[in-house]
């Protein structure tokens, strides 16, 4: 069940939005080297963290996670994102589970040594 | 008005807990050391009691309760990447919302759950990733003020930061975000080796002294670009890890000549000389962006945390360069040290808590000995209840000379002694000591004990006073977080290089003695090296001591008190399986003094085997 | 890892280990306990002399008194400690009886002066003092068992066995078959017991079936009963007066699935022939919401949340500041 409407989010939901954001030539991060630019790094807007920062980053609920997406794509202008936020909130939603992971490590962080 | 905060990292690798009381640490594990399952990411309930014992105090008394990194933003990061790469993405997307969006994304309400409470401020905190690196870097260090620098393989975005600390103020200034990541860059490189990505990177840098840089060329040619400031870029056609559950690609395949090596197989002279060039680049990079960050903030001392700052080989670089007056590595550098981190940066930067620096110049880190203690009554009364023989010897002097003259006798000793470790590594709490003369001490140790083969050197506990008779090592290594080269006239002349030229097995080489210290020397002569001072943990300093008087030689062997593939051991119970698991001859539990001919054959266990994996 | 928190100990059997703090992991969440040197579950140490201008209560029991699933804190005892402003030295041992109690109470307490004694009795009790043995997992995984410290009731006249304790963990197998009875195996249809609990059908089967726990009760002259009796006015006889015997009854009394007059009037007749006061707190527990009296025990552990000892203590410290001489604070 939780793996179709992953599937049905996918298709339906994620990929218009990809097409449109290759239409636009819109890109989330570079994936080649730049031999012009004299560094990499992006000076950061953020350098600390205040008390908001802290108190503001935990969900509660499906609902308060579709507001602070919101809230997120706005202050970028990533506007072609917000279409998203109410169907992943329910996409979400669905997918509660008491936690069981079966691997050792998720695949989205790699540590080293 | 006293504040108590508990930090929480989870769901990505290594879960831990940590506890700090008005900005001085409590208390500190990880997961895994409970469960007994290696680098348990799930939510950290058995760490957490530990840390609510040590402190003594019911989840309702916390002031706070912070998680080390930001859900929403990695959701963020997850879509957009999957946006990015569209179709071929699904797998990858498909995953993700298992985990992040099933798990993490309510990691408030498993808390809650989980404890019955959020503490006095009825409310989950989050920091930001890197941010509880950095804060973990800085805040224990000696230092009143420092060049931070975090390296790891991603956080929210950032896989990068360079910043500084002041006093109780951390600010991060620069960041290379993902999918650029020398974390990344070199898991891979671990991946195609045929080593366990997330654990098996301390391999390739184990493998890497035996080989030439031969790819060194081709790697910075098409695979990463390194600016003169140190920050870098992926060329990401080459990596499987945006859109595929693999971490390189058919386009990497091609490049270094063939598929991805067999975990079970030989290990060839192509992963050889692969390992010493990923790791002449790591090290090139890290050595460039130390410049930048003391460039860039003007500070004389540094401070690090990341996975990438668990490799010592490329730490021993960066002080040997001199860039910094002074350098401090977090001990748990990994995410495990991220709930340390997170939970100090709230007590300093949240509740305004003024930070202590130590007047002695010493870290407050204490020794990492962060975690369980078990009272030697505790001991006795677990060992009576299954009727395990053991000694008391409550006279520390009698049994500091017990212990130090097994070792000088060839015995392999489980030292089992004071609080948990708190990091990957074995510190003397949770330690096997061996005599490092013996030529035989290595293959003893890998084979009876660990069950393994290796083609890398355990590593010495020395006292830090007579470090430099033995090592080329000027500053402290408490952590065993710097490799340094044995000193010149304790070489002994090899040809390894020229033997696995030649086709010799590298596991047929490795017990060659270097040095009259084979049993940590390494084929270029280097050590991962552990300064033990008198104050940290005063019984393992002892035990050195007195093998010292016995041997002439002020250095041990200490490995970590495990079988392969099992998590060093906690609780006396552990140790005790684990004792009776290998050929240890002594084990030291606390006063407790379990000898293996005293035990009962029915102990015996071989259940391992089947219990653990190879890393 | 869970902390060994018990060790061997030659009279009593067992006590906690010293001076020890540790956190056990509980459905409740985890719970704190903190022993004192003499290794008893008590935030004091044990101290002969009385403490000048504080009224002193000994309090005796298993694990219901010990705190079980509660921090220290939570448990009644400490909570008529706050109400009635005395020291309250707890002696209670998790998985014992009022054989053991009186044990504890001659080798840690016979010359500790007090205002008060507190003899609590868990009614399934009444099956532990008849055991011998205690089951114990082993790290091996394989059952064994421990010897308990018991009387025997031989014509009126209570003698002790099994002292010193043995120390040795006994195989199963090697128990013979006439003493095989008197292992511990908590309570009545321990089999059946577990199959009702697997299929959640206990509680309905029991109120269908005016389930009797504990049918030992239902008569005088019931050997189980005489040998209670006698091991009860043995400690009451021994130990500083008033004395208060409470009957904590089990969790099918206070819910209403079993019958409780049986226990009721047994200890009824104790306090009419000795000189004690029997204190039944099932009468107010009842009063209470069957919503709230099932929150007095925890989703799985029968042990009291903390929410039951407030009860408990509600109940008894009427009681206990009446025979202190101490105004009820209302």
């Amino acid at each position: 069940m939780g793996n179709e409407r992953i599937e049905d989010f996918f298709k339906h939901e994620l990929l218009p939005v990809s097409r449109k954001v290759k239409e636009i030539r819109k890109a989330y991060f570079a994936n080649d080297f730049d031999e012009t630019a004299p560094s990499y790094f992006v000076n950061r807007m953020k350098i600390s963290m205040n008390k908001d920062d802290f108190e503001n980053g935990a969900v509660s609920g499906p609902n308060n996670f579709e507001k602070q997406l919101e809230s997120l794509w706005m202050s970028q202008s990533q506007y072609e994102l917000i279409t998203l936020k109410a169907s992943l909130a329910d996409l979400a939603k669905s997918l509660i589970v008491t936690e069981e992971l079966d691997e050792d490590v998720s695949p989205f962080i790699y540590v080293m040594f | 008005m006293s504040k108590t905060v508990l930090g929480i990292s989870a769901f990505y690798h290594d879960s831990a807990a940590a506890i700090v009381r008005d900005g001085e640490i409590v208390a500190a594990a990880q997961e895994e050391r409970f469960t007994r399952r290696k680098h348990d990411p799930r939510f950290p309930k058995n760490a957490i009691n530990y840390c609510l014992e040590e402190a003594f105090i019911e989840p309702s008394e916390l002031d706070t309760i912070v998680f080390y990194d930001h859900p929403l933003l990695t959701w963020d990061r997850v879509l957009k990447s999957c946006i990015s790469i569209g179709e071929r993405s699904k797998e990858q997307f498909t995953k993700a919302c298992a985990s992040v969006l099933g798990i993490k994304i309510w990691v408030q309400d498993l808390v809650r759950e989980s404890l019955g409470s959020l503490g006095k401020l009825d409310k989950l905190l989050v920091t930001e990733h890197h941010m509880a690196h950095a804060a973990s870097a800085f805040y224990p260090s000696p230092f009143e003020s420092a060049a931070i620098l975090t390296l790891d393989g991603v956080g929210e975005w950032a896989t990068t930061t360079v910043g500084m600390g002041e006093g109780r103020e951390i600010q991060l200034l620069q960041e290379i975000d993902y999918p650029h990541s020398l974390g990344l860059f070199y898991s891979a490189f671990t991946y195609y080796c045929g080593f366990k990505v997330n654990s098996g990177e301390y391999k390739l840098m184990g493998l890497a002294p035996y080989g030439e840089p031969t790819y060194y060329d081709l790697i910075r040619k098409n695979l990463i670009d390194v600016k003169t400031d140190g920050s870098y870029r992926l060329n990401t056609e080459y990596f499987g890890y945006l859109h595929s559950l693999r971490m390189t690609n058919e386009r990497f395949e091609t490049l270094f000549g063939g598929p991805p090596r067999n975990s079970e197989s030989r290990i060839t002279l192509r992963e050889i000389n692969l390992a010493a060039s990923v790791q002449k680049v790591t090290e090139e990079v890290v050595v460039l962006l130390v410049r930048h960050a003391r460039k860039k903030t003007g500070c004389d001392k540094l401070v690090m945390a990341g996975g990438v700052a668990l490799n010592c080989v490329a730490n021993g670089k960066i002080c040997r360069e001199n860039i910094f007056d002074d350098i401090w590595i977090q001990p748990a550098a990994g995410d495990a040290g991220g709930a340390l981190g997170a939970a100090l940066l709230v007590s300093h930067n949240y509740f305004g808590i003024p930070r202590c620096v130590r007047d002695d110049g010493r870290d407050s880190q204490k020794g990492s000995y962060l975690g369980p203690r078990f009272q030697p009554q505790e001991i006795s009364a677990f060992l009576e209840r299954n009727s395990y023989p053991y000694e008391r010897v409550i006279s520390l002097e009698n049994r500091t000379r017990i212990i130090a003259q097994a070792i000088a006798e060839g015995k392999i000793v489980g030292f089992f002694s004071g609080r948990m470790e708190f990091g990957p590594r074995a510190l003397g709490a949770r330690s096997i000591l061996g005599d490092p003369r013996r030529k035989e001490t290595q293959s003893v140790m890998n084979l009876k004990i660990k069950h393994r083969e290796s083609f890398r050197p355990f590593a010495p506990s020395v006292l830090l006073e007579d470090c430099s008779e033995y090592f080329e090592l000027d500053s402290e290594s408490p952590y065993m977080l710097i490799v340094a080269p044995v000193r010149e006239e304790r070489r002994l002349p090899t040809d390894l290089r020229q033997a696995l030229r030649n086709g010799v097995d590298i596991l047929n080489v490795v017990n060659e003695p270097r040095s009259d210290l084979p049993a940590v020397t390494h084929v270029d002569y280097s050590a991962r090296i552990q300064t033990v001072n008198p104050y940290d943990h005063p019984d393992y300093y002892r035990v050195i001591r007195a093998f010292k008087d016995i041997s002439g030689y002020g250095v041990v062997v200490n490995t970590s008190f495990n079988v392969r593939g099992e998590p060093i051991v906690c609780s006396p119970s552990d140790a005790y399986r684990c004792f009776m698991r290998t050929e240890m001859d002594l084990l030291v539990l606390e006063d407790c003094l379990v000898w293996k001919r005293m035990q009962p054959e029915s102990h015996h266990d071989s259940t391992w085997q089947t219990e653990f994996e190879l890393d | 890892m869970t902390r060994q928190i018990l060790e061997y100990h030659p009279v009593i059997g067992y006590r906690f280990i010293p001076n020890l703090k540790a956190r056990i992991p509980h459905e409740g969440g985890g719970y704190l306990i903190q022993t004192n040197s003499s290794g008893f579950r008590c935030c004091h140490e044990f101290k002969t002399d009385p403490t000048p201008f504080m009224k002193r209560v000994l309090l005796f029991g298993d694990s219901y008194t010990a705190g079980d699933g509660v921090s220290n804190g939570q448990r009644y005892g400490d909570k008529i400690e706050a109400l009635a402003n005395a020291e309250v030295y707890n002696f209670g041992l998790p998985g014992t009886a009022p054989d053991q109690h009186y044990l504890a109470f001659m080798e840690y307490a016979s010359k500790i002066r007090a205002d008060l004694t507190i003899i609590t009795v868990l009614v399934e009790n009444i099956r532990r003092i008849a055991a011998r043995y205690r089951p114990y997992q082993n790290e091996q995984g394989n059952t064994v068992l421990f010897s308990k410290p018991y009387f025997t009731l031989i014509n009126g006249s209570l003698e002790l066995h099994g002292v010193p304790v043995g120390r040795e963990p006994i195989k199963e197998a090697d128990l013979p078959e006439q003493s095989r009875e008197f292992v511990d195996t908590g309570g009545r249809f321990a089999s059946l017991r577990k199959i009702m609990n697997r299929v959640g059908l206990k509680d309905l089967t029991q109120r269908a079936l005016h389930y009797q726990p504990l049918p030992e009760y239902d008569d005088p002259q019931n050997s189980y009963w005489l040998l209670m009796r006698a091991i009860l006015e043995k400690f009451i006889a021994a130990v500083p007066k008033p004395v208060v015997v409470m009957p904590l009854p089990l969790y099918q009394h206070v819910e209403g699935t079993a019958d409780p007059s049986g226990y009721q009037s047994r200890f009824s007749e104790l306090a009419d022939s000795n000189p004690c006061l029997v204190h039944d707190p099932l009468p107010s527990l009842l009063k209470y919401s069957p919503t709230e009296r099932r929150s007095f025990r925890f989703a799985q552990d029968i042990h009291p949340t903390p929410a039951g000892h407030v009860a408990i203590a509600a109940s008894l410290a009427p009681v206990v500041m009446d025979l202190l001489g101490m105004k009820k604070v209302t």
